[in-house]
């Protein structure tokens, strides 16, 4: 058994990982459990048909490929907002082209039109006409205890539970480069000794040896302030870095990542990447893959309480309350809250050559003039100074 | 990673039977007897009390309980009635919640007199006479002492000693409940968090036993000893372990609570991994003793030559005539002494010495 606490994780996380993971001290059952005995068995998602019978027929299945996928992937659920062809789904997962696949009408190319990054929620635009589309509600009176249904595409629901908390302001993840720092910075900066496999740092092309010397144009005098300032930022922010690497200088951007999730959150399922930072969101105990947000949730009275936008862990789903999402759709069509320039530039159909950064899309006559700055994608070497 | 959880399970396995015989020295206890007999007396009496200053039933205010009854909700009607039950449900069990920290270790509890005792999880209350810290649902702190503990059924108690009087749960009964059943979870998973009840969660037993509850209302580290609740409010079971499927989620009865309540009031601590010696074997009740079905190769029994079939009859003198007796007797031993065993193999008799190894040696 003290195996297994170890397991729990390292000292950093002793503090919180006392519920031991272990096998059951009873023989444990070999059989498998049936299936009408949990709580969201056939039977009891049937009663709830009637709830999400229309909010079902409002539901995408949200599909993407990126370079390098060799199939188009599920990578969220998406809600019509529009009789014409106005969906919203959850940002961070859509990457490369984008395809919405709806329960009668087909697949259809969508368009990314906005993103807030406060909410993680995005805006799609796809040809379409006479859509059904959600009527969406509060979610202020929720309460711990009261029923909160995932309408997927089919009849029945996708997953039930309940609320945990009512909504509240969920604090960012900070944010990681997943590198480690000399012990003693040499003078011309903080230097990286060790890149993580996997870590924003390898991803934006940092090498061992590089002194980061500014973070978004402020010089970072030692790896103290280099380790607050990164922490400062919500994991998947981007941040321009400037990197000194031997004589040359180099202008790098990287996304920051959160911290690995406990081991225990992380026990038999993923979760989604963006899990935290929302400034307010509605917390709920049903079991969804991260490929199942992005859905309307739905109360008893039929309406959208709000959008799931996150498998945050074990017991946490969190959705963005209706009325948010609702309030945000004007400047998420109207170009206000308008995708970055970093994010549009995955937005390549599959078999598109790699380009050199390309400072705008192509707007078309659907499209309002974009607002988005020049991709400074890197390494474009800068003179020292 | 999957060696690693292997490896991990194969070792726990192992554990599982010396933890089982451990169990049945649990059981073996007198569960007859006068002493036991007055000790559930008194557990009967203080569960009177408990209830003598208690929140309202559900059934005083006119609410059915019935709709839970059914094998599954059959209408939109149903679920109506089910949630507003458990918003109600919510209101009453969230503020006997708290948070439980002692030295670094952080947990959930549950508050179920009005006196201030405190059901946690064993392993979260650990050893008697520490300090607690305890965070009331609204935030408010109040301090605390540790008592006793079963470690190896994970029960454990504390006793709030800051003075005043809280808001206190029920206890209800786990001897009967049936897979299917309903129940609300509530707890402090990840830990305290400041401006975040208790968080709750809403499932369905999965299985029941004497030693174990098992539910699909999601757990994880921070909610080890958190309550369990039935549809009336009363506490059936506190949070204690978890497994790799999100409806593994184990739960200590809290009939062990009444039943062992004199021992945890005394700061008793026993039961399970912690205590006793071993020697490594599994066994089985025959007429002569107790008779070895399987060696643990490194552990003392093996290593002395017993074989499979050896009848063990004595221990240091001490007639062993059954599993129970040898595991009880070997239990009040300590890892490292050594015993004499007696044993008969093809009915001859014989004898060998051996050192009595830890509960918690893996082979």
């Amino acid at each position: 058994m003290t195996k297994s606490l170890g397991r729990c994780g390292s000292s950093r996380f002793a503090s919180w990982c006392v519920l031991a993971v272990g096998l059951c001290l009873a023989p444990a059952s070999a059989t498998a459990q049936n299936k009408d005995v949990f709580k969201d068995s056939p039977q009891v998602k049937a009663a709830f048909r009637k709830v999400v019978d229309h909010a079902r027929k409002c539901v995408v299945e949200v599909v993407c490929q990126a370079e390098g996928d060799d199939k188009p992937v599920t990578v969220a659920l998406g809600t019509i907002v529009g009789a014409d062809g106005w969906i919203v789904t959850k940002a961070s997962e859509l990457r490369g082209s984008i395809v919405c696949k709806l329960r009668e009408k087909g697949q259809h190319a969508a368009k990314l039109i906005g993103v807030s990054q406060e909410y993680d929620v995005a805006l799609l635009k796809i040809d379409a006409d006479d859509l059904p589309t959600v009527e969406w509600e509060s979610a202020a009176k929720c309460r711990p205890g009261h029923w909160v249904v995932t309408a997927g595409l089919s009849e029945d629901p996708l997953a039930i539970g309940v609320v945990s908390v009512a909504q509240r302001q969920i604090p960012a993840n900070p944010g990681v480069l997943g590198i480690r720092l000399a012990q003693n910075d040499p003078p011309e900066g903080p230097r990286i000794d060790n890149i993580d496999n996997d870590s924003a740092a390898k991803k934006a092309g940092l090498k061992v040896g590089d002194i980061v010397t500014q973070v978004n144009g402020k010089t970072m005098a030692n790896s103290e302030q280099l380790i607050r300032t990164i922490r400062g930022f919500q994991a998947g922010t981007t941040v321009k870095l400037t990197i000194r690497r031997g004589e040359e200088y180099l202008k790098v951007e990287a996304t920051l990542q959160a911290r690995p999730a406990p081991f225990q959150d992380q026990l038999g399922q993923t979760l989604s990447k963006r899990n935290a930072g929302f400034p307010t969101a509605l917390q709920h105990d049903t079991v969804l893959k991260p490929n199942q947000c992005g859905g309307p949730l739905v109360g008893l009275h039929g309406k959208v309480l709000g959008l799931n936008i996150a498998r945050a862990g074990r017991v946490v789903s969190y959705a963005v309350p209706g009325d948010v999402v609702m309030g945000m759709l004007n400047d998420l069509k109207s170009g206000k809250l308008a995708p970055s320039a970093e994010l549009l530039a995955t937005m390549k159909a599959p078999g598109s050559p790699i380009e050199a950064p390309s400072p705008r899309p192509q707007p078309t006559e659907k499209e309002k003039p974009s607002t988005v700055k020049p991709n400074t994608m890197v390494p474009a070497p800068v003179p020292p100074k | 990673m999957r060696g690693a959880r292997q490896s991990w399970l194969r070792a726990l396995s192992c554990a599982l039977v010396i933890i089982a015989a451990a169990m049945q020295l649990r059981a073996a206890e007198p569960s007859t007897g006068t002493a036991a007999k007055a000790e559930l007396a008194r557990t009967a009496e203080s569960s009177r009390s408990l209830e003598a200053s208690t929140l309202n039933r559900p059934q005083s205010q006119g609410l059915s309980l019935a709709v839970f009854a059914k094998t599954a909700p059959e209408s939109v009607d149903d679920l109506v009635e089910i949630e507003r039950h458990l918003e109600k449900l919510a209101e009453k069990v969230i503020p006997c919640t708290v948070a439980v920290q002692i030295e670094g270790v952080q947990g959930s509890g549950v508050i179920i007199s009005k006196d201030g005792y405190v059901l946690t999880a064993g392993h979260v209350s650990g050893k008697p006479d520490r300090n607690v810290k305890i965070i009331l649902h609204d935030g408010r702190t109040l301090t605390g002492k540790t008592l006793g503990r079963n470690i190896g059924i994970d029960s454990g108690l504390i006793k709030i000693t800051s003075e005043g009087k809280w808001p206190f749960a029920e206890t209800g009964e786990s001897k009967d409940l049936k897979p299917g059943q309903w129940c609300m979870a509530t707890g402090h998973p990840g830990g305290y968090q400041r401006g975040r009840e208790p968080v709750v969660r809403f499932g369905r037993v999965v299985d029941s036993r004497d030693s174990v509850i098992r539910t699909d209302c999601t757990l994880v580290g921070g909610d080890s000893g958190g309550p369990l609740f039935d549809m009336q409010g009363r506490v059936i079971g506190i949070h204690s372990r978890i497994s790799t499927r999100l409806t593994e989620n184990y739960h200590v009865p809290v009939q062990t609570y009444l039943e062992t309540w004199a021992r945890l009031d005394a700061r008793e601590e026993w039961g399970g991994r912690l205590s006793g010696g071993i020697i490594g074997i599994r066994g089985e009740d025959v007429k002569e003793g107790c008779r070895i079905t399987e060696l643990f190769p490194g552990l003392p029994a093996e290593k002395a030559g017993l074989k499979v079939g050896d009848v063990v009859t004595k221990v240091d003198g001490d007639r062993v005539g059954s599993l129970g007796d040898l595991v009880k007797l070997l239990g009040k031993r300590k890892p490292g002494d050594e015993v004499t065993l007696e044993y008969l193999r093809d009915g001859q008799p014989h004898s060998q010495r051996m050192k009595l190894a830890s509960p918690t040696a893996s082979p």
